[in-house]
């Protein structure tokens, strides 16, 4: 199992904000830091999606300018940069991999949808940090291989329960448990909601 | 539903990955403008991407910062205090030296540009793989509307059942800074449902795919509106092109 988490330092949501404002106010020396904060998390986790190195960079690519071209619609007060900008590249890999598959699940929704950067609002409790991503890491080592299993094929491969029970050779209904189970799991043991 | 279950369907949710029938009803929840709905929505957004740090470290290459940075129109900082010094003493020692670095330097910016316009060929011939694959598709139909009139929004809309919607946009209105255009999937019964934001280029021509699931006989129409940058979950302005099934 390929499992370790990427360290990264601690980032306060206070540098956050100041960074957000000058990425609005199209400062190219923020655009350097962002980079230089999120940009290896985004390629890796768009290499484990994609599996090639060319791919990877084109998307990470993608990914950063897309943020950088949509900062208008970000709340730099009360917007949470990190999750934004993987959200983006976590997407931009998916749909890749979509399209060059050839595969659409029948009800999977329209990704870029779901990454509106006026979305991503007041989670101050998902700073990105080395201790949360150690929490996640040993909250993931503790579930079961299916649990594990069907996590990886739904963040990292996308693909739907039912895709899931295709590739798996299981009852569909057999996967809803083991997906929901999980997801349950990890988010009990990571504590702290997201603030309203 | 239980206050957890809905954790996780809106997690699903966000992934993309939700099926029927809790995926209209998530749907429908957060087309209702429900404080709840958005606030689940955005603490699924949050726990998922902490997946992200599941994700096994992978250096990304050297190039790749200068790449984005050209892309964005922003120059790469190039450390030229050091630089600077290190060159003018070499200069007055190696004077014929400047002449080839100079040379050297200035080919190896045009096989970045070239590696740079290549990579965006790449990534646009790729879509326009699966553009093609769609529109080959014998399950595709193709819908049209707007003025045949010079300069007047057109669209062409072609659907298929199994792969989503595409649409082929002419003369769109210039928009104003802060504005996308947005696609919406009209059902023939509920409320206009988000599928996707795009621009237009310099001559009012677009091309959208959105690949979500789509139930042509479920649907009224396909409608175009202009919204705020990053989409709205209904429409805010009263759509401008409107290609009935």
């Amino acid at each position: 199992m390929f499992f370790f988490p990427i360290l990264f330092a601690v980032l306060d949501s206070e540098t956050d904000r100041a960074l957000a404002a000058r990425l609005q106010a199209r400062e190219p020396e923020a655009l350097r830091e962002l980079y230089d904060k999120y940009g290896r998390l985004a390629y890796s986790v768009i290499f484990r999606v994609v599996r090639n190195a060319a791919a990877a960079e084109d998307l990470t690519q993608e990914t950063f300018l897309r943020v950088w071209n949509r900062m208008a619609g970000f709340d730099a007060q009360r917007g949470s940069l990190g999750p934004w900008v993987l959200t983006v590249a976590r997407n931009r890999a998916i749909d890749y991999v979509r399209s060059i598959d050839g595969r659409m699940s029948q009800n999977a929704i329209e990704l870029t949808g779901a990454e509106s950067p006026a979305l991503f609002l007041d989670m101050e409790s998902v700073i990105l940090n080395t201790q949360r991503a150690k929490l996640l890491q040993s909250a993931f080592q503790r579930l079961s291989d299916h649990q594990r299993t069907v996590i990886e094929l739904a963040y990292f491969e996308g693909l739907s329960q039912t895709e899931m029970a295709g590739r798996l050779g299981q009852p569909l209904g057999t996967v809803k448990t083991w997906v929901r189970s999980a997801l349950r799991q990890l988010r009990e043991e990571m504590e702290e909601p997201v603030t309203a | 539903m239980s206050d957890t279950n809905r954790d996780t369907l809106y997690e699903l949710y966000a992934l993309g990955l939700l099926e029927e029938p809790e995926l209209s009803e998530i749907e429908a929840e957060l087309r209702s403008g429900s404080p709840d709905a958005q606030r689940l929505l955005r603490q699924a957004l949050a726990n998922n991407a902490m997946l992200a740090t599941l994700a096994p470290a992978a250096d990304p290459p050297p190039r790749l910062r200068r790449r984005i940075l050209a892309a964005a129109g922003v120059e790469e900082k190039t450390g030229w205090t050091w630089i600077g010094a290190w060159g003018l003493a070499t200069a007055a020692l190696l004077g014929g030296l400047v002449y080839f670095s100079t040379e050297a330097t200035r080919l190896r910016k045009d096989g970045f540009s070239v590696r740079e316009e290549l990579a965006v060929t790449q990534t646009e011939l790729r879509r326009s793989h699966a553009t093609l694959a769609f529109l080959r598709d014998p399950g595709t139909t193709i819908l049209k509307s707007g003025s045949s009139e010079e300069r007047q929004p057109v669209a062409r809309v072609f659907v298929n059942p199994g792969q989503g919607v595409l649409l082929i946009a002419n003369n769109l209105p210039r928009l104003e800074p802060g504005k996308v255009f947005e696609m919406w999937l009209v059902p023939k019964s509920g409320g206009p449902i988000p599928a996707g934001t795009f621009s237009a280029d310099a001559s009012g021509a677009a091309l959208h795919r959105s690949t979500g699931s789509f139930d042509p006989n479920a649907t009224a129409a396909v409608a175009l509106s202009v919204e705020p940058d990053g989409g709205s979950p209904a429409p805010t302005t009263t759509p401008f092109l409107i290609t009935g099934m």
